[in-house]
């Protein structure tokens, strides 16, 4: 249990650093998500379950969802076709 | 002077009112040549590559400086779960002894922010609905507010959308739906005997329900109208308000409440707690799933 917590910790602080030096932002994105599930199993190791339910759903569910939709809005998500039809008019 | 603030005025009700000012058009670039440089003794000595790489260097040693700090202020900190922390008072003490007497739910958690706390708790919320509301109002979209471009780009989507083989989608869906609701409503109605309660519950509720929306988009919509969203959004805001007045005003005159604390350990026991975490965790599904939808298509 001890090694499964340091493996979290430094996987916490590897998600974090990579998450600001992905050139991509989808990936920091997907990156992101996958430090809230990490935080969220931390959460539980520290004997807060209130906290790992809440960070799972919100922090990695719907947070995804919304930054994934303003991504979307900004046209910032590669090969879809608003992304294409963006281009050609500019 | 006088006149020079009505003429300001003026030109400010008219720059309200919509009017075109008629300064002339300042594009993005003469605007940066224009305003002052923050480092213009550096802009003078480095060429635009070597400056963008001191802006890089600054803000990673920046972030460098604020990690140190909050490292520093850890090791401060009095250690996890330790007897002489400042957190070890009288309060906590009651709060663990006698909870489960005098509020009757097994998870101390829920009656601390429901019961001992209630009042935080809901200025808290009210804060919430407020901040929902004003996001609401934001990202409204109705006939005066919608450009052309905006409905060329609704009617891609839709395009899109009607296009899409989502045969994966919609089988992974229909298996994990009815676990993902039923984990919902188990978390709301145990938030009293179990870790869970409003919030958590009405969060994993509004997950599934986006989910559910991906897959199959109509049959949402089909009772997941604006009508049905305000009325289940007031109705549990209402009933969340007059509850809590009733707790506040029997617990602070010393009264006997109707509503008695049950056996601990039984669903129908911990007075008020139970309907207050359905009715919190209603409005949080309804306020998580409207935040999609009003930031996807502009309306429910």
């Amino acid at each position: 249990m001890e090694l499964f917590t340091i493996l979290l910790l430094v996987g916490l602080v590897v998600c974090a650093v990579s998450a600001s030096l992905a050139k991509n932002l989808l990936s920091t994105l997907l990156i992101y998500m996958a430090f809230s599930l990490m935080m969220s199993m931390i959460w539980l190791l520290l004997q807060a379950p209130d906290l790992a339910i809440t960070e799972a759903a919100v922090g990695a569910g719907v947070d995804t969802v919304l930054f994934l939709l303003t991504l979307k809005t900004i046209h910032a998500l590669k090969g879809t076709r608003s992304d294409k039809s963006h281009d050609e008019k500019h | 002077m006088t006149k020079n603030i009505k003429e300001r005025w003026r030109q400010f009700a008219a720059w309200v009112n919509g009017a075109d000012s008629d300064t002339p058009v300042v594009t993005p670039e003469e605007k940066r040549a224009a305003r002052p440089h923050p480092l213009r003794f550096l802009h003078g000595m480095l060429s635009e590559k070597n400056e963008m790489r001191v802006y890089h260097i600054f803000s990673v040693v920046m972030c460098l400086v604020f990690t140190g700090t909050l490292l520093l202020t850890v090791l401060y900190l009095p250690t996890f779960g330790g007897a002489g922390n400042p957190t070890e008072n009288e309060v906590m003490e009651r709060y663990v002894e006698k909870g489960i007497e005098e509020v009757g739910a097994t998870n101390l958690i829920s009656n601390i922010i429901l019961v001992y706390r209630g009042f935080d708790t809901f200025g808290e919320s009210c804060v919430l609905f407020l901040a929902a509301t004003c996001v609401m109002i934001l990202l409204r979209k109705d006939e005066k507010n919608t450009t052309a471009y905006d409905l060329a780009e609704r009617a891609e989507d839709a395009e899109i959308e009607s296009e899409e083989n989502t045969t994966v989608l919609r089988s992974v869906v229909r298996m994990l739906m009815p676990v993902i609701l039923l984990f919902g409503v188990y978390v709301l109605l145990n938030g009293h005997l179990s870790p869970g309660g409003g919030f958590s519950g009405g969060a994993i509720l509004g997950a599934g329900l986006i989910l559910f929306e991906n897959a199959f988009g109509e049959k949402v919509r089909r009772f997941m109208s604006e009508h049905v969203y305000h009325f289940i959004k007031v109705a549990a805001l209402y009933f969340y308000g007059f509850t809590m007045i009733y707790v506040f005003f029997t617990g602070a005159n010393g009264l006997h409440s109707i509503i008695g604390t049950g056996i601990p350990g039984m669903i129908f026991s911990a007075g008020v707690i139970m309907p207050i975490n359905v009715a919190v965790g209603l409005e949080v599904a309804c306020t998580m799933y409207a935040f999609y939808a009003f930031f996807s298509k502009g309306e429910l």
